[in-house]
């Protein structure tokens, strides 16, 4: 069995978005977060997040990119639909992964990354 | 050099105590057992952190930390803490209608303060001594003193569960900015230290 881990930044109070200067990217922070995101097995995503994400990855280069392009990504959407490339599977009553849409759209946000792991 | 301080005990979600609060319910909806469990119920493990919080010269907190009465004050009744508080020093409760201090056994004196925070914070330093202040609570009062930049240390436990509602910290406190100093993780609570 797998873990599905949620992992995000926030503020001290509780705020994910909108993002701001507070947020780290690189750094310690970023080391640890390409670590545990290198080790996963795919990303869960909700549809915003999904949407950002694919206008911005694919035509970087580096290692979050070489990392985060060819990665499963478990998008929970009612209106995408087809195949949309870029390793993306909607998920949905016809879910590629086993897991609530309730679940997925209770934690979608702009910045909030849910990561499906393989247990170690 | 004495410092200010400030502990508090907060939901996941950041909410400190909940709604309607009566005599019968200092936190309101809240449960204060399942969110103080760490203090009451996990004492060795939390041993440092429990003692760090008594160690202050005198404490300062909000009326709604004292009472929930509203408007007058029913001088008959001395409050939510009993006999013998834990706080064993002077005590100030900022409120908005003067009434008499009260002494109670252990060292603990209830005075009321109604000429603001700086006032409150002033009397507490000059009781304290060479000893800390600690802004005892509720979240609003914590949240003056955050936002006008006294508070030195803030030491946040935070009780893994989600309330959903209440009063929270940080309402009134938008732009403060703190360095972490520390974090422990326990089975039961999370401790996060901050300093100004």
């Amino acid at each position: 069995m797998g873990k599905l881990i949620a992992s995000t930044q926030a503020t001290v109070d509780g705020v994910i978005d909108p993002v701001g200067e507070w947020v780290q990217p690189d750094g310690d922070h970023g080391d640890y977060s390409f670590e545990r995101q290198v080790r996963s097995s795919g990303m869960v995503l909700g549809r915003k997040t999904y949407e950002g994400l694919a206008g911005y990855w694919p035509s970087q280069s580096g290692r979050w990119a070489d990392m985060v392009n060819p990665m499963p990504k478990y998008v929970g959407s009612n209106t995408l639909s087809g195949d949309l490339g870029w390793n993306v599977h909607v998920l949905g009553d016809r879910g590629t992964v086993r897991m609530e849409l309730d679940d997925v759209k209770r934690f979608d946000s702009g910045v909030v990354l849910l990561t499906y792991l393989p247990a170690p | 050099m004495p410092r200010v301080t400030a502990d508090m005990t907060i939901t996941l979600d950041g909410y400190a105590s909940g709604r309607n609060q009566s005599r019968e319910r200092p936190f309101g909806d809240l449960d204060p057992e399942r969110l103080h469990a760490w203090m009451f119920d996990h004492v060795d493990e939390n041993a440092e952190e429990r003692a760090a919080i008594t160690v202050a010269g005198a404490y300062i907190m909000g009326r709604k930390m004292f009472a929930s009465d509203q408007g007058e004050w029913d001088l008959d009744w001395r409050g939510w803490w009993g006999p013998n508080p834990p706080y064993h020093a002077p005590t100030f409760v900022l409120c908005h209608r003067p009434r008499p201090s009260i002494e109670m056994e252990g060292g603990t004196v209830f005075y009321f303060v109604t000429d603001g925070i700086d006032a409150a914070l002033e009397r507490a330093r000059d009781a304290a001594g060479e000893k800390d202040v600690s802004i005892a609570g509720g979240p609003s009062v914590l949240d003056q003193y955050l936002a006008a930049g006294h508070v030195e240390e803030l030491r946040l436990h935070v009780a893994p569960f989600v309330a959903g509602g209440g009063e929270r910290l940080f309402e009134g406190a938008a732009g403060v900015e703190l360095t972490p100093v520390s974090s422990r993780a326990t089975p039961h609570v999370t401790h996060l230290v901050y300093r100004r």
